[in-house]
């Protein structure tokens, strides 16, 4: 199978708003993460969070009914950049989230507790509480067809990346949006927090002092296409979706397969349906969370698929653990480092865990041809995509 | 500390609803996690939360905790050793 | 269009079975959410009477554990400690995730929350997976839970009129065989598709004619997605009762305002 075009890319980060800046601090490895200020979160320590710097609704001038949706539609329209009449053709969406728009039905539940009879209010709260009616929200403003709202936690945006790519391989539509977002919630917050999950002084992704992760929100959007759509649009790829591969650890809700069997699955059908070798691959932009449990794992996932370890990178510590959207944020900086011949530097990581027995190799410039980027979820849930620069082998 | 190991078994059924088990059915001395009462490594983040809610007494690393968890009789000597005194 | 074979499908309907928790495995039943015990029953009927074990999961919900989101919000709120099981279920793959350890599912495993379209969704969702990861276990499940009994009648109109308040409740599940061309039993689904004004009825009957069929055989809306589960309710009991030809099942969603269409023939 042909690889699949990529013809527009947005994002909405920790580093602002816009593919550049996300791209530009990922490389450099910039400290993007600040102390937790966009709401009160209750913890007694406040921790270090990747929060976008400005609300949605000032960029985007019109009102939005919740920061998930802000964000995707932000993103959503930035990689739909100059493209002002479809041409008739199919447009999709596939949406990632997991918080939705939570962000403001927490709101509702915490006045409820105290006040039985503000479910007068449920009406206004709670109308954007489910995540199909973000995905609704985004579709109706870009002129998609059709839809499909996923939510599979961290794992999500590169599962909404495969899927797009085998609906429009399906003949279901000519173009289709993958994005993936997510608002920085209190229930995210706290939950992790109660998972002891959170490094409150800011993650530290493959590192031997690490102690977890760095919420993040953001949204990152890929648009990709059938070439004869592409055509039509008189788009460039800037990048091709080669392959995505699915799996599920059958281990633990919160914890990865210790040996990262699944992870592992998820790679080797990816590079199956790129039709490629482990060795074709120049740079892993790895899950990275900095949980002791995730990056060992992961790394020993790695090096059952690969032979020779290629050069790693972990996003998470400028952009911080962005959940649902972190694959397609993840995945639209590391197809500008294709481009480019980049490998970005991983912020966070100074000290090497010999457990692991490897560090992220710091910021280089190689020839990069492909870049295998990797999810693994709560529920043990794995995604991995291979990206590439050129068409076809 | 009789009185805390009582008081302790009591809290351990509420908060992870052990519906079938009884304080007397609970051997102080057995494992909490794995054999024993069988708990989860997510009963366990439970049990911090009702350290923390009720007593005041949090976990500082992983290491502490398995000791900490080892029993009901560890648990309650770790509460009682480590409780803000009033 | 892709055709999935129905190799088997099971339901639970807590209205109709009072005795349904008696199957959930004793370990689930103490701390595991009342959604992800419904799901099991279903997923375990659905399994046990296929014969083979699936290598995927599609689930599908609208809400989620949505008492168990609102456990862990009241206990952050009241006094700054909420539940760790609860925020876990507040996560809506986890449901699956848990489905994959139970049944060694390891596979892709992927959750749609599409509202009332969900079952349609689920159905498009896996038929992009590859033939090798079928059999697929395709579930839909939601609660009718006190809190979401006291919120429906202040929801907007259009909202209720797709929503009733004596909705039903469900797990249900199908195990279905790797995409191929329509033959019986086999299920498919169109959309979501955005309404952009033209009303519900009229665009499930534009979906259905997409398909090559007769729009006058889709059933009424309002009888089949007056609840979240409805649409896959009313495919499992045409399937278990053998009624004979296509069934063309609509469902809307008010809050992302698209419908669906699904496919059941017999």
């Amino acid at each position: 199978m042909p690889y699949l075009p990529v013809i527009g890319l947005g994002a909405v980060s920790s580093a602002g708003y816009g593919v550049k800046k996300a791209y530009a601090a990922v490389a450099d490895g910039a400290g993007c993460l600040t102390s937790l200020s966009v709401f009160d979160s209750g913890l007694k320590q406040v921790p270090l969070c990747g929060q976008v710097p400005e609300k949605p609704e000032i960029r985007l001038g019109a009102e939005v009914p919740d920061a998930t949706t802000g964000f995707a539609l932000w993103a959503a329209k930035e990689a739909l950049i100059d493209i002002t009449d479809l041409k008739g053709l199919r447009l999709g969406v596939v949406l990632a989230t997991t918080v939705a728009g939570m962000t403001r039905s927490e709101l509702f539940f915490r006045e409820l507790r105290d006040k039985p009879e503000f479910v007068r209010h449920a009406g206004v709260f709670l109308a954007h509480h489910e995540p199909t009616a973000t995905t609704g929200v985004v579709a109706r403003q870009v002129g998609a067809l059709g839809f499909h709202t996923l939510s599979t936690a961290c794992s999500t945006g590169l599962h909404a990346v495969g899927m797009a790519k085998r609906l429009i391989e399906q003949g279901v539509y000519d173009v289709c949006l993958a994005v993936g977002s997510d608002a920085l919630s209190i229930l995210t917050v706290r939950g992790f927090a109660s998972l002891m999950l959170i490094d409150f002084d800011g993650c530290k992704p493959f590192d031997k002092r690490r102690v977890g992760i760095s919420l993040g929100e953001g949204a990152g959007a890929l648009l990709l296409a059938s070439p004869e759509a592409a055509a039509k649009l008189g788009r460039e790829a800037v990048g091709y979706v080669a392959g995505w591969g699915a799996s599920a650890d059958c281990h633990h809700m919160t914890a990865p397969h210790p040996e990262g069997r699944g992870a592992r699955m998820a790679v080797e059908k990816a590079l199956a349906e790129a039709a490629l070798a482990p060795s074709d691959i120049g740079l892993i932009a790895a899950h990275g969370t900095a949980t002791p449990d995730n990056d060992v794992s992961e790394i020993k996932a790695m090096r059952a698929v690969f032979e020779k370890l290629p050069p790693f990178c972990s996003m998470k510590g400028t952009l911080g653990h962005t959940l649902a959207a972190s694959g397609t944020l993840e995945a639209v900086c590391a197809l500008r480092a294709l481009r480019d011949g980049v490998i970005p530097a991983t912020a966070g990581f100074e000290e090497l865990d010999e457990a692991i027995g490897a560090a992220p190799s710091g910021r280089a410039t190689a020839e990069l041809r492909f870049v295998l980027k990797t999810s693994f979820g709560f529920g043990g849930n794995n995604a991995a995509v291979v990206l590439a620069k050129e068409r076809r082998l | 500390m009789e009185e805390l190991i009582e008081k302790l078994k009591k809290e351990i059924i509420s908060t992870l609803n052990l519906t079938d088990i009884s304080p007397e059915g609970i051997d102080i001395d057995a494992p909490l996690v794995g054999e024993g009462l069988g708990l989860d490594s997510i009963d366990t983040l439970e049990l911090l939360v009702l350290l923390e809610k009720e007593y005041g007494v949090t976990v500082p690393d992983v290491n502490v905790g398995r000791k900490v968890f080892s029993s009901v009789r560890a648990l309650a000597q770790y509460i009682q050793e480590n409780r803000p005194k009033d | 269009m892709k055709y999935l074979p129905i190799l088997s499908a099971a339901m639970v309907e807590p209205a109709r079975e009072s005795a349904w928790a008696d199957e959930v495995p004793a370990k689930m039943k103490r701390r595991d959410p009342r959604i992800w015990q419904l799901a099991m029953v279903a997923a375990n009927r659905a399994i046990q009477a296929a014969s083979v074990r699936p290598k995927s999961i599609v689930a599908g919900t609208a809400l989620g554990a949505l008492d168990e989101t609102r456990g862990y919000l009241d206990g952050v709120f009241k006094d700054g400690f909420g539940s760790p099981r609860n925020f876990i279920a507040s996560v809506h793959n986890s449901m699956a995730g848990k489905l994959a350890v139970e049944f060694g599912i390891d596979g892709p495993n992927l959750t749609v929350c599409e509202g009332q379209n969900s079952f349609a969704s689920c159905l498009v969702a896996a038929s992009v997976l590859d033939s090798g990861d079928f059999p697929a276990l395709v579930l839909v499940v939601d609660e009718n839970i006190e809190l979401l009994r006291r919120i429906v009648p202040h929801l907007s109109n259009q909202c209720r009129e797709f929503l009733s308040e004596t909705w039903s409740e469900a797990a249900v599940a199908f195990v279905a065989g790797a995409p191929g061309p329509k033959s019986a039993p086999c299920l498919a689904a169109l959309g979501p598709r955005r309404s952009e004004g033209v009303e519900p009825c009229a665009l499930c009957a534009q979906l259905a004619s997409e398909l090559g069929l007769d729009a006058s055989i889709v059933a009424p809306l309002s009888r089949t997605s007056d609840s979240f589960v409805k649409p896959a309710v009313c495919a499992c009991e045409r399937y278990t009762s053998s009624q004979k030809g296509d069934h063309l099942i609509g469902s809307y969603s008010p809050t992302a305002d698209a419908a669906a269409l699904v496919l059941l023939c017999v």
